[in-house]
């Protein structure tokens, strides 16, 4: 299947410090995909780089086939720990339909086909008794779940997510990775996560990244035990970057 | 109160200063909002402070001292908007440049005219009662434009301010939209100076909407508590400070500030 994201031989550094090194991933199309690897490894600032809002210092990135700038209103994108006031007054459905905004978005109100599928995503993100509930009343898990409501909100063919389940319970964590499965059927899906134990029965591919990037086929890493593999796996990146 | 009730009938200029608490609270109920969601007060301060210069400069060339504040608060609006955007790591200190060497060009250029005493102090702290038919329509002008872009830009604006990253993302002309708002800003300073001064205006800016933000549940719901909370405070400040003479920007001030530590009060366990 056709690749929708080809990052293609870069590199990029934080005021001299370099962050990626020569990085090279193509992602196909329904494609589900993990990306992991240790705390400052790069995983966000690839991410950052997949959406446009950084720009690589070497090699190009494209998403369908555009530049990352160009073509990002096509990518859901649900944060980390998104920056905003607690104190912002906003409501749950408030947030999701921001999803809708676009460059194009003038005068007050949404209209009832943005209004619909505003409806249907926090149906299906089980939101709607809370729809009318100041977003900072909301426990982590639930504010979790607003985010990516807010990003399907956008109707995206590819959904990327950093650490989508950083601060929740492990059962939440599931309901949002099968939610994410049934999604795939139709879309690309790109994960940060830090437990590759658990999201290596979702994904197709694992892409570890620590300032240069490998990837693996689930296939490939799924006959051992999933604790020993991350464990193994880690220090094999270290072995390879001490070599680097 | 009784003696204000009287006189607010009997007397012309009393009842355009009352329409001029209505006009400003318009305008600073609905921009107060975004200050205090997106936490620009500080950035608001700059553009405040730097009317002096323009204001100043009109002074001196015999220009309607108004034309200046508006000239000088959408040109601080604009470069104030632009150090935001793209100097952040020296952010706080080129904004703190803009705030004291604006006033200190205003300063400089009010004193080298006639009996600048006066209206130095005019400036500074707001005179209400001062408020002319001309101003009052300049006011409604200025609310008109202002809620005419509101209106236009909702949506862009509510989602820039509350996540920047996520709009950018969704192909929301960022930079554009945040130095709109910086201009929306700067025109609702203009419109409150003559009542309540340059200095004073921070407070009547952000306090009205700081303790609507605790009331209410919708960003419009907000917007409009906060021109009640402004209306409210400018009106008894006004009323306060008639029977005693006492400079009423003052007393809308600290009426402003009354409200919002009742606000506090009330609504103790919010965060």
């Amino acid at each position: 299947m056709a690749a929708v994201i080809e990052v293609d031989d870069v590199s990029f550094a934080y005021n001299g410090a370099p962050v990626l090194e020569h990085v090279s991933l193509q992602i196909r199309e329904e494609e589900f995909i993990g990306l992991i690897g240790p705390n400052a490894g790069g995983k966000t600032t690839l991410v950052k780089l997949i959406l446009g809002l950084l720009q690589p210092d070497a090699g190009t990135i494209r998403v369908y086939g555009h530049c990352a700038d160009e073509a990002r209103t096509r990518i859901g994108y649900v944060p980390q720990r998104p920056i905003y006031n607690r104190a912002f007054p906003v409501s749950v459905r408030d947030s999701v339909l921001m999803g809708t905004i676009n460059s194009g978005s003038y005068f007050g109100s949404y209209n009832r086909r943005q209004r619909a599928i505003g409806d249907s995503v926090m149906d299906i993100l089980d939101l709607h008794g809370i729809a009318d509930q100041p977003i900072s009343n909301l426990s982590g898990g639930q504010v979790q779940r607003v985010w990516i409501a807010r990003a399907l909100c956008s109707e995206p063919g590819i959904l990327v997510l950093d650490e989508p389940t950083a601060n929740i319970d492990v059962r939440a964590e599931e309901d949002i990775f099968d939610l994410l499965k049934a999604y795939n059927a139709h879309m690309t899906i790109l994960v940060v996560s830090h437990d590759i134990a658990f999201i290596s029965s979702y994904v197709h591919r694992v892409a570890c990244i620590n300032r240069t990037l490998v990837c693996h086929d689930v296939e490939s890493i799924s006959g051992k035990t999933v604790e020993e593999l991350y464990g193994g796996q880690v220090s094999i990146i270290h072995h390879e970057h001490a070599h680097a | 109160m009784r003696e204000f009730l009287s006189a607010l009938l009997e007397y012309d200029f009393l009842q355009q200063a009352m329409l001029a608490c209505v006009l400003a609270s318009i305008g600073c109920g609905i921009t107060g909002a975004y200050v205090v969601v997106k936490r620009i007060g500080f950035l608001s301060g700059g553009i405040a402070h730097t009317v002096l210069a323009g204001m100043g400069i009109a002074y001196f060339t015999g220009t309607d001292p108004m034309i200046g504040a508006l000239f000088s608060a959408l040109v601080a609006a604009v470069l104030i908007g632009l150090i935001k955007l793209h100097w952040q790591q020296d952010e706080e200190i080129l904004i703190a440049a803009f705030w004291s060497v604006g006033m200190a060009i205003g300063v400089i250029f009010v004193s080298m005219s006639p009996g600048y005493n006066v209206d130095l102090m005019a400036y500074l702290f707001g005179n209400i009662l001062l408020v002319s038919k001309q101003n009052l329509v300049q006011m409604l002008w200025l609310d008109c434009v202002l809620v005419a872009i509101v209106y236009v830009f909702y949506r862009q604006f509510l989602i820039m301010a509350f996540d920047e990253e996520f709009a950018r993302i969704r192909g929301v002309r960022v930079e554009l939209v945040y130095i709109l708002m910086l201009c929306l800003i700067a025109l609702s300073i203009v419109l409150m100076i003559q009542m309540v001064g340059l200095i004073l205006v921070m407070a009547l800016l952000m306090l009205p909407a700081a303790s609507a933000s605790r009331f209410t549940r919708s960003f419009p719901g907000m917007i409009i508590m906060a021109i009640l909370f402004s209306l409210l405070a400018t009106t008894s400040g006004l009323a306060l400070s008639y029977g005693p003479d006492l400079p009423s920007g003052a007393t809308m001030v600290l009426m402003a500030g009354l409200i919002y530590v009742v606000s506090i009060w009330l609504k103790r366990k919010r965060t």
